[in-house]
């Protein structure tokens, strides 16, 4: 796997501010990364330095391995926050600068138009669109010229319920080919349903980066409970390495790790001659566990 | 740079309000110079004294002078050159307001080429200027001049080179303006101020420092009128305060001075701060 984008040591002060601190990330080709976190939590603030919208502090970004310039700009498509595009102009005419820019031919714009269904709008100014047309055309814009990676920051802001479906379908679509896409939002639904990959900003540090499944499978949590409580725990005090015991009532809760699985627990009490009233693998959705770690 | 000149021109080939700008700037500046001599027939045929203007067209019209009189009158600062002053301001601070830079640069354009593409339409701009100031002159010159050879035309045809040197520093500073403001009534306001401070700071700065003050630098190319026809001289009447034979190359070096200073502090500027 080659690198894409790595950030190392990147920092952003607004005054005393920081918006974010010392952000080390790596996205690898063919990821569909997520960056999470509320708002001002510094997802807008890292995509605008990358795309040197922003100049950072201190820190360094390289993309495809390179030092970043318009060269590798021209290699990737992205939406930032807000769409900005020339309010007097037409559809088609924004998705011409954008083009020009980009140095790519003209003759796809009218593909990218269909896709995310605008083509018939394709000649209405800017200014008469729709919060829901203008984040569209946002889109369309980062689709220009088939680039390598796809960044969206925020996609299905302003979009109505029939919007996000298709904006995620979209985007989907997207990681399916193999593309790499780079996913900002506050929605922790939304990177589940779309992202491979994720990282979690809380007020610009990052919380937690790595596999989605990892972030899940952390979170696995053995309860076990018998008739003796006493018996139970002395015996649980016993086993190495489990880690920290935690009582919820008149069930005890144990980390899962994939060298401690429920069935090695069942076996080492039976052992112990503890026969359990209760066992059970306790899956905590990445929600609960971001909003933990997010309530930190 | 051909590339940075057309993202550029897609950009305002369907902006009306650039277009009415331009033709605002146009038909004014075509009005006075089709418009100026039955003027001064007008004003000669009210006043018993008709013959010293009948005589000021053919002086002042005449080839080759005309180049450099017409300059003269079409580069005064606060004179038909803001209609262009303000459309650069407008223009600059669109991208300001509506954000339009930030999508520029994430799409691949760098600060450097962003500033290059702005630095293209002001150099059209200029040119469009100067062409329209060739036409005048023409036009002028072939009805009044005594002498319409060849010759007289092509000669001092350089004074149009100093004005569209004049022009593009001068929409270049509007441009500074509009970047460092952003907000495209306060950029507005601001030049026009400028334009009437410069002044009150030259009445109270020494003599010679007024020509290094940025206005007068941006207009200090051409600073008189010519006249190879009137060389009367008495006590009473003297042209010389108004006359000027030569240009300076203090002047053009001063000018080109600044054009390259307002460029390098674009250039840092944008390359250094948040978009």
């Amino acid at each position: 796997m080659s690198e894409v984008l790595s950030i190392s040591g990147l920092t952003k002060k607004y005054g005393k501010l920081r918006a974010i601190n010392n952000l080390d990330l790596t996205i690898e080709k063919g990821n569909v990364y997520g960056i999470l976190g509320p708002n001002g939590s510094g997802k807008t603030t890292t995509l605008a330095i990358i795309m040197d919208i922003i100049k950072a502090n201190s820190g360094t970004f390289k993309w495809f391995g390179e030092e970043s310039s318009y060269r590798s700009r021209q290699r990737i498509g992205a939406t930032l926050e807000n769409p900005h595009f020339y309010p007097y102009l037409s559809a088609i005419n924004n998705l011409k600068i954008i083009a020009s820019i980009k140095d790519k031919p003209y003759k796809g714009l009218k593909d990218i138009l269909k896709l995310v269904g605008l083509y018939d709008r394709r000649r209405d100014k800017f200014k008469n669109f729709s919060m829901g047309m203008k984040q569209r055309l946002a889109i369309a814009s980062a689709l220009i010229g088939d680039p390598e990676v796809l960044i969206f920051d925020e996609p299905t802001n302003g979009l109505d319920p029939q919007g996000i479906a298709e904006i995620r379908e979209l985007i989907i679509r997207i990681a399916g080919e193999g593309q790499t896409v780079l996913l900002a939002s506050h929605l922790l639904d939304e990177v589940q349903k779309t992202c491979s990959h994720v990282a979690v900003l809380r007020k610009g540090e990052k919380l937690f980066s790595g596999n989605l499944d990892e972030l899940s499978k952390e979170s696995e949590l053995i309860e076990v409970s018998s008739n003796n409580l006493e018996i139970l725990l002395e015996a649980l005090n016993d086993i190495e390495d489990l880690g920290e015991i935690k009582k919820e009532g008149s069930i005890f809760l144990i980390q899962a790790t994939p060298e401690l699985s429920t069935a090695d627990i069942n076996e080492i009490l039976i052992e112990k001659g503890i026969v359990l009233s209760h066992l059970n693998l306790r899956k905590r959705s990445l929600e609960k566990e971001v909003l933990k770690l997010l309530m930190q | 740079m051909l590339r940075l000149l057309k993202i550029e021109w897609i950009k305002l080939k369907s902006y009306k309000a650039f277009w009415i700008m331009v033709g605002l700037y146009l038909f004014i500046l075509f009005s006075i110079t089709f418009g100026l001599p039955e003027f001064l027939d007008y004003i000669a045929s009210k006043t018993s004294e008709g013959a010293p203007i009948k005589a000021f067209k053919t002086i002042a019209f005449n080839f080759a002078d005309v180049w450099q009189n017409i300059a003269y009158v079409m580069g005064m600062r606060g004179f038909i050159k803001i209609f262009l002053a303000l459309l650069v301001l407008v223009f600059i601070s669109n991208e300001f307001s509506f954000l339009t830079i930030r999508s520029n640069i994430l799409s691949g354009l760098s600060r450097t080429q962003f500033m290059l593409g702005k630095l293209s339409v002001v150099f059209l701009l200029s040119t469009i200027a100067t062409v329209a100031l060739f036409i005048s002159g023409l036009y002028l010159g072939l009805r009044f001049s005594a002498n319409t050879s060849t010759g007289a035309i092509l000669s001092r045809m350089h004074w149009l080179l100093f004005y569209f040197i004049e022009t593009y520093t001068y929409l270049t500073f509007a441009l500074l303006i509009g970047i460092l403001i952003r907000k495209t009534g306060f950029a507005i306001i601001t030049l026009l101020s400028y334009i009437f401070i410069e002044p009150i700071i030259q009445y109270y700065v020494p003599e010679s420092i007024e020509k290094f003050l940025p206005l007068n630098a941006m207009n200090g190319i051409i600073s008189g009128v010519n006249t190879s026809l009137l060389q009367v001289k008495t006590d009473d009447f003297n042209l010389d305060d108004f006359i000027q034979s030569s240009a300076s190359f203090t002047g053009i070096g001063l000018c080109l001075l600044y054009l390259g200073l307002i460029i390098a502090l674009i250039h840092l500027y944008l390359n250094k701060r948040d978009l």
